[in-house]
């Protein structure tokens, strides 16, 4: 068929529709027709209505992000802060402790907070923040409290104006006379430069056994008697035969500990 | 051959949507595009008259159906314009854009005077106001070309084929 035809027909069909006004006559096909299509109107159109605040909410995400990260940047300073607070909290509690042994303990103590470790060798010697103008002198015993126990770390061997070297028992120089808490077998405790100790030079009949513990003799200037070293962790015979030596495990691990004390040289009674 | 009936049937009953969408929400100056209009322009170039004609009708009468204007007047403007439209599509090279700007503000304005006329005479619908006048063509301009690529490539269908 010709495209006029149809075109004729069209019109026709056009002008009958608006001549006999059918405007409110097809209401009804109106509504069917509504009928059959509303649901994807209404979908579209409950989507563009949930969506049509979409620059007022793109503008509170921003204001929310920019917040974030202003909150983000408090929470770190606040956990820093926090961070401080529980450390000092923590070396409050460790203080008030070492202050309480301290007063128990008879030997005249200079509390001491650890500044450094030597970073030539870690764990070979220590710098303390007390010096000549707290009373600290050369070749003093240097100890910290662990389980109630005074145990024995090192001794003084540079004094400063305000800080001191603490040679630690673990140094091949540190010798420390020293014995068998149950038996008062005597030998002498060696560093090695490692985290463990020798104990040499004790007599063969004698009876140590793993798990003893060793304290200093008192033998000598230096290390009162009593304070404890560590435990035997093995036991052997001298290349020598004539003694027989042991494996020291320290009671510290210098790495855990952050305040010491170090012992005068008198005695409190001895001052009074 | 016309194949893919299902597509245009498809694609008259998302003009008819999105016309009704643009129109309750993005209007520009209170009147929305013909977005059915444009999708019969792009029809009777690709098609010819018969087919313009014929799917200007049922665009119309949809309109027809959901606009308070005189029953029959939008069908009676889409199917001239559907058969004129096809009519040119073998005498001009309607794959330039330029041309079909121009067409569709030919369109606008054909539909907009018919529209106009209705009112004159029945007192249906709605007065033709100045923004109608000015706004409709540009903002149905500025929606020709998107509309035209999106159905090139639903259609799979490019202008240019059909120049004679």
């Amino acid at each position: 068929m010709r495209p006029t035809i149809i075109l004729v027909i069209l019109l026709v069909l056009n002008i009958t529709l608006i001549y006999l006004d059918f405007t409110k006559k097809v209401n009804t096909l109106k509504l069917m027709v509504l009928y059959v299509i509303s649901p994807t109107p209404d979908i579209v159109l409950n989507f563009i209505s949930q969506t049509k605040d979409i620059d007022t909410n793109i503008r509170k995400i921003m204001v929310a992000v920019q917040e974030n990260d202003r909150l983000k940047g408090k929470i770190q300073k606040l956990l820093f802060i926090k961070n401080q607070f529980d450390q000092v909290v923590q070396e409050n509690a460790r203080l008030a402790r070492l202050i309480k042994l301290k007063d128990q303990y008879v030997y005249d103590t200079i509390p001491a907070k650890i500044t450094s470790h030597d970073s030539s060798n870690w764990g070979k010697s220590i710098i303390i923040n007390k010096g000549s103008y707290e009373e600290v002198e050369y070749d003093s015993p240097v100890v910290t409290f662990i389980s109630n126990r005074v145990v024995l770390i090192g001794r003084t061997l540079e004094v400063g104006a305000h800080q001191t070297k603490v040679l630690l028992i673990t140094d091949r120089l540190c010798s420390v006379p020293a014995k068998i808490s149950s038996t008062n077998d005597q030998g002498l405790i060696q560093g090695k430069d490692l985290p463990l100790l020798l104990y040499d030079f004790l007599l063969i009949n004698s009876t140590v056994k793993i798990g003893d513990e060793i304290v200093t003799s008192g033998i000598g200037e230096v290390f009162p008697e009593g304070l404890f070293i560590g435990v035997v962790k093995e036991v052997r015979n001298s290349p020598d035969l004539f003694f027989k030596q042991c494996t020291i495990e320290p009671f510290y691990r210098i790495n855990t500990i952050n305040e010491v004390l170090v012992i005068k040289k008198t005695k409190k009674t001895d001052k009074q | 051959m016309i194949k893919n009936y299902w597509k245009i049937i498809l694609v008259m009953l998302a003009g008819l949507i999105l016309q009704v969408i643009f129109n309750e929400y993005l209007p520009v100056f209170n009147v929305g595009p013909q977005i059915l209009m444009i999708t019969v322009i792009y029809f009777a170039f690709i098609y010819g008259s018969t087919f313009g004609e014929i799917y200007g009708f049922i665009c119309g009468l949809l309109i027809d159906t959901f606009s308070i204007s005189l029953f029959g007047i939008n069908s009676l403007a889409l199917t001239i314009i559907g058969y004129g439209f096809g009519w040119v599509s073998h005498k001009i090279d309607e794959s330039q854009g330029l041309v079909q700007l121009l067409f569709t503000l030919i369109a606008s304005c054909f539909y907009i005077l018919v529209i106009y006329l209705a009112f004159l005479f029945s007192g249906s619908g709605k007065e033709i106001t100045l923004p109608v006048l000015f706004v409709v063509p540009v903002y149905n301009m500025f929606l020709t070309p998107v509309i035209f690529i999106i159905l090139s490539r639903i259609m799979n269908k490019t202008m240019h084929k059909h120049l004679h």
